[in-house]
């Protein structure tokens, strides 16, 4: 079972998983030579284990792929208890090395992680993986037990005791969340998104607003998407604000360049293989789609650039001032090269949605906005 | 008949050892239906990605369409063909009358919208117009992708697997319209159900091992003659 759910999310033979690993493995090193240590306390470590990986679990639990996955599934007659636990491995196991990954590089480069703290990032993990689970399993019939699922999981991070005692409590704390998961049955996980959900939409008569409205109604559809801008850009503003503490001037161009980092919108014809394909099938695919979607990506960037330096000057960062004009040359740099991108080099080979997020390609454009920032820096 | 498409030697391939088009020759007049029927792998959607500019690995000595040389992959001959595929999600976040204007400024006509309306009745569509392509069932969805096709009337159609997913009555009309659409154009599809070929094609291709085996026009496309043809190349037979 294990294998076949595996195979899914993780890639034949785990192969996805390991690339992504491999990649987090890489830019962790990579942010560590930066040689920059910010301080952070322990509750803070497990708070963001926990909702960050949480988050990610319910997110994937009930995205739209799974269900396509779980709809093969519940028509065989499966082992329950076997069938639950594979799910939550490999659920767990996908979150850990496509997403969290990427997280504990980030703690790796820039603060000090000593066994004891990796040790309490993992179990905060696996709470977040079990509790994630469980409140999922929970919320069509019992959604006030997911409540206490997740009001669990943040009281553990703010009630955590120090030394020894903070290791016992979270391996407690996790054994009990995986005892629970025997109260739930597969049939607690099904999912169907568009079941019953049939939406009308106002049709205008202005085709220049069609792609604008399509990527739009894309978002609005994955709200995620919306929430990991925003996690993106709050990332963002505490990496620069820190940075530039640190004597270090371009701290407000980087800053502007990681928020570029968003996979989601700027893989999204990438991410649907029948909109690609029909796009190569019609003539004008640039006049009439990657036109006004680039168009529709600088306005996209200008709102993100913008909520970033707003957010950047009311935390106190002050180089910033110079970067309100660069921010829509970038924007328009970005909205470019995104588009030009997916119209000339669209991520074909993918198998998993992780082989997507971890493409190399997404990583072009931040780079070389974090080469221009350096440049604007030096001026 | 003047000639619409000619090919020569056409060659394609996932894996260059293994080609799934092994020199296919192909010719189609103006205005006219051609089903296209072959057992599963035969190479039908391989085809028609080639003529689509889809496939990469794909080689052809002539290609000729309207007598002119031409590219698959050249945006005057994608102006002048449209496909229906077999499996298609594409632009789920648009409702269909968003669709058909997005498709015809691509092809930059502007849509006939009472020739449109009367498609969207003969599909029984009408209180889908509105709902996002996405949120539709398989049918209604193919319903959406086969009436701007028609809609569009360019001189050549590509349908894979049409009537897959329809309902009997949208069975009924499209089998119509294909049967109609020689006024606008060349119509070719590719089909597993014996019927729809022969009620509706000026001309049957029978694909067999990526070349086109045996062809038959006029009174000669019976379902006795077309299945007698598929079963002596295997003895496995899904029509």
């Amino acid at each position: 079972m294990f294998k076949m759910l595996s195979r899914k999310l993780l890639g034949e033979n785990c192969g996805s998983a390991l690339k992504n690993v491999f990649i987090s493995v890489f830019i962790a090193y990579g942010l560590y030579s930066i040689g920059k240590q910010i301080p952070l306390s322990e509750k803070v470590l497990v708070l963001t284990a926990v909702v960050f990986s949480g988050t990610l679990v319910i997110q994937t639990l009930g995205s739209a792929d799974n269900a396509k996955l779980l709809r093969g599934l519940f028509a065989m007659p499966c082992d329950e208890r076997r069938t639950l636990a594979g799910y939550t491995a490999v659920t767990g196991l996908y979150v850990l090395t496509s997403k969290v990954s990427l997280l504990a590089a980030l703690f790796f480069s820039f603060t000090k992680m000593t066994t004891y703290r990796w040790v309490l990032f993992l179990l905060a993990f696996l709470y977040a993986v079990f509790g994630g689970v469980a409140a999922f399993g929970h919320f069509r019939k019992r959604p006030y037990i997911s409540v206490l699922y997740v009001a669990a999981g943040v009281a553990a991070a703010f009630l955590l005791p120090d030394g020894k005692a903070a290791v016992i409590a979270l391996a407690a704390a996790d054994a009990v969340c995986a005892g629970t998961l025997f109260f739930l049955k597969m049939e607690n996980f099904r999912i169907d998104p568009t079941a019953g959900r049939i939406r009308k939409v106002r049709t205008t008569g202005r085709p220049a607003m069609l792609i604008p409205r399509y990527l739009g109604r894309y978002l609005l559809e994955h709200k995620a998407y919306i929430f990991s801008t925003l996690f993106i850009v709050g990332f963002a503003v505490f990496f620069a604000l820190n940075a530039e503490r640190m004597g270090l001037d371009i701290a407000c161009g980087m800053g502007l360049a990681a928020v570029s980092i968003n996979s989601p919108v700027s893989t999204m014809v990438s991410a649907n293989r029948g909109l690609d394909r029909k796009l190569d099938a019609l003539p004008a695919k640039t006049e009439k789609f990657f036109i006004p979607f680039g168009v529709t990506l600088f306005c996209f960037y200008l709102v993100c650039f913008g909520l970033f330096l707003a957010a950047f000057h009311i935390a106190g960062g002050k180089g910033g001032i110079r970067y309100i004009a660069i921010a829509p040359v970038f924007a328009a740099e970005g909205a470019f090269l995104t588009s030009f991108l997916e119209n000339k080099y669209p991520i074909k080979t993918w198998k998993t949605e992780a082989d997507i997020t971890h493409n190399p390609r997404k990583y072009i454009l931040p780079i070389a906005l974090m080469i221009e920032a350096a440049l604007v820096g030096f001026i | 008949m003047r000639k619409l498409l000619e090919l020569d030697d056409l060659k394609a391939w996932y894996d260059p050892k293994k080609q799934v088009l092994k020199g296919l020759d192909l010719e189609l007049g103006e205005h006219m239906v051609v089903g296209l029927i072959g057992l599963n792998g035969a190479g039908k959607t391989t085809l028609m990605n080639v003529l689509c500019g889809l496939h990469e690995g794909s080689s052809c000595t002539t290609k000729r369409f309207e007598g002119e040389d031409l590219d698959f992959k050249d945006k005057t001959f994608k102006a002048q063909r449209y496909i229906v595929f077999s499996e298609d999600e594409s632009f789920g976040y648009f409702s269909f009358d968003e669709y058909v204007t997005y498709v015809f400024g691509c092809y930059g006509k502007t849509p006939d919208k009472a020739y449109i309306d009367g498609l969207v009745g003969k599909f029984g569509f009408g209180e889908y117009r509105g709902t996002l392509i996405k949120d539709l069932s398989l049918g209604n969805r193919r319903k959406a992708y086969l009436i701007t096709g028609f809609a569009l009337k360019l001189p050549l159609l590509l349908l894979d697997e049409p009537v897959n997913g329809l309902d009997f009555n949208s069975t009924e009309a499209l089998y119509a319209l294909i049967a109609g659409y020689k006024e606008f154009g060349t119509v070719m599809f590719s089909s597993h159900i014996l019927e729809s070929v022969t009620l509706t094609s000026d001309k049957v291709l029978v694909l067999e091992n990526g070349v086109i085996a045996k062809t038959y026009s006029g009174s000669d496309i019976t379902a006795e003659n077309i299945r007698a043809s598929l079963e002596k190349e295997d003895g496995v037979n899904d029509v």
